[in-house]
């Protein structure tokens, strides 16, 4: 057990954090740019029949990813909690096998034992918890690759409503390019949030070990 | 740490401090234990960073199922940081400490331990054989505050009162009280802020019978010394840093 794995949760959670807060804000943006859309799409009529149905799924992939990164965020937060109880429970199982060691010779030592006991059995739960903890979090982060999953699809099919919808053509090509871009962003802030809580739960695990 | 029996009749005073293993830049503190046969006391426990020895240091002494109380003079971090360390091991245990210290004693990782918030005005302490007073000691340095006096071991432990700035490996009592002077005096004149309360403070003590004087910093007052002490404290000036 070491303080650079606490360190490492810390670090990823705050990190987690943050890189879900640009993919609130992206998803945002892409909500606002799907209002946009219908409005063009609106105007163009007939010609841009084909495209309303795909701004309602973009709004609908919007809106979702912005509730699961509030879902997350809460998450991480309490992650980053536990892993500061965590911390205290380290140093102290570190601090008491200090003194099992140097006071080996002492009369009362033994009086001790029951309460390291009790320590190391808080850590191993500590582990445990925050070992499922991330495994939540990296299925939510999975719920969010799901959803904007259809993205490239999606874009293509909106490139080609896109070409059909005459005058509008442009002003909608440009609406495909940025939900591609935008979900582009998201795929990849999430697998690096991913990519983290996968290295912390490996060092969790060896510890366990 | 080195363990001193500074009283030992039908219960048992001991002053842990000089820890060899304490890391550079850290104050030294003096830890005191009081044993009785039924109960034990830890007055001023320390801080974290020399938990391990100090515990080490106690073992020798009683098992941990034997401490049944602990003390903090106030809230400083060398008093009682380690108290959530100490937690793990004294889950019924008790802590004496001012009320106004509480809640701020409890972000030293404290969760169970329970507190017995004493009154500004001190109180009392029955451990048995050994009955124990809390001397209100407001502002000698912290706002809330208070010594411990022990009338049949005639034993006041001072806290920050008496404290001194010394080298390792200091000799546990004043040897030469002149020569103690200079190791004191910034202490006081910069850490106790108040004339009128240290004024107070002294017309109460001298009403004590004391024959030792007990700091957490620095050597032990015995006999003489401890009327040298207070006469010294009382024409001292503090609180100088006031520009």
């Amino acid at each position: 057990m070491s303080a650079n794995s606490t360190e490492n949760i810390l670090i990823t959670a705050a990190t987690v954090t943050a890189e879900l807060s640009k993919v609130k804000k992206i998803a945002k943006e892409m909500s606002i740019a799907v209002m946009n859309a219908k409005a063009i799409s609106h105007r163009a009529g007939d010609a841009a029949l084909g495209f309303r149905p795909i701004t309602d799924f973009i709004d609908e992939m919007a809106q979702d990813v912005m509730q699961l990164v509030i879902k997350i965020s809460k998450e991480a937060f309490q992650l980053s909690q536990m892993a500061v109880e965590r911390t205290h429970i380290v140093n102290t199982e570190t601090q008491y096998n200090r003194v099992l060691n140097n006071a080996q010779e002492a009369r009362h030592i033994d009086s001790l034992k029951p309460a390291v006991n009790k320590i190391h059995q808080q850590y191993l739960s500590y582990q445990e918890t925050l070992q499922k903890n991330i495994i939540g979090l990296t299925l939510l982060l999975d719920d969010i690759q799901s959803s904007t999953k259809g993205s490239q699809v999606l874009s293509t099919t909106s490139r080609v409503e896109a070409s059909s919808a005459g005058t509008f053509r442009a002003s909608l090509e440009v609406v495909a390019g940025n939900l591609e871009e935008a979900t582009d962003k998201i795929r990849n802030l999430v697998k690096n949030s991913r990519n983290k809580l996968d290295n912390v739960l490996e060092i969790l695990k060896r510890e366990t070990r | 740490m080195k363990a001193t029996k500074i009283y030992d009749d039908k219960y048992q005073w001991v002053v842990f401090a000089r820890d060899p293993e304490k890391k550079e830049g850290i104050i030294d503190t003096n830890q005191y234990m009081i044993k009785t046969n039924s109960r034990t006391i830890l007055l001023d426990p320390g801080g974290i960073e020399v938990f391990a020895s100090m515990l080490t240091a106690v073992l020798h002494y009683v098992s941990v199922d034997e401490i049944t109380d602990l003390f903090a003079s106030h809230q400083d971090p060398d008093i009682i940081s380690s108290l959530g360390l100490w937690e793990e091991a004294l889950p019924n245990a008790k802590l004496h400490t001012p009320w106004i210290w509480e809640s701020f004693i409890r972000h030293f990782g404290s969760k169970n331990i329970t507190f017995a918030p004493i009154a500004d005005e001190g109180g009392t302490l029955d451990l048995g054989d050994a009955q124990l007073e809390f001397i209100p000691a407001h502002y000698l340095h912290a706002s809330g505050n208070f010594h411990v006096y022990d009338a049949k071991a005639k034993i006041l432990m001072s806290g920050d009162v008496g404290a001194a700035l010394e080298p390792e490996g200091a000799p546990m009592y004043v040897e030469d009280f002149d020569e103690q002077i200079d190791k004191m005096k910034m202490f006081h004149q910069r850490w106790m802020p108040s004339n009128r309360a240290k004024q107070d403070w002294i017309s109460r003590v001298r009403k004590l019978d004391i024959e030792i004087m007990a700091p957490q910093h620095g050597r032990l007052f015995k006999g003489d010394d401890v009327k040298r002490f207070l006469d010294w404290f009382e024409a001292l000036e503090v609180g100088i840093a006031v520009p």
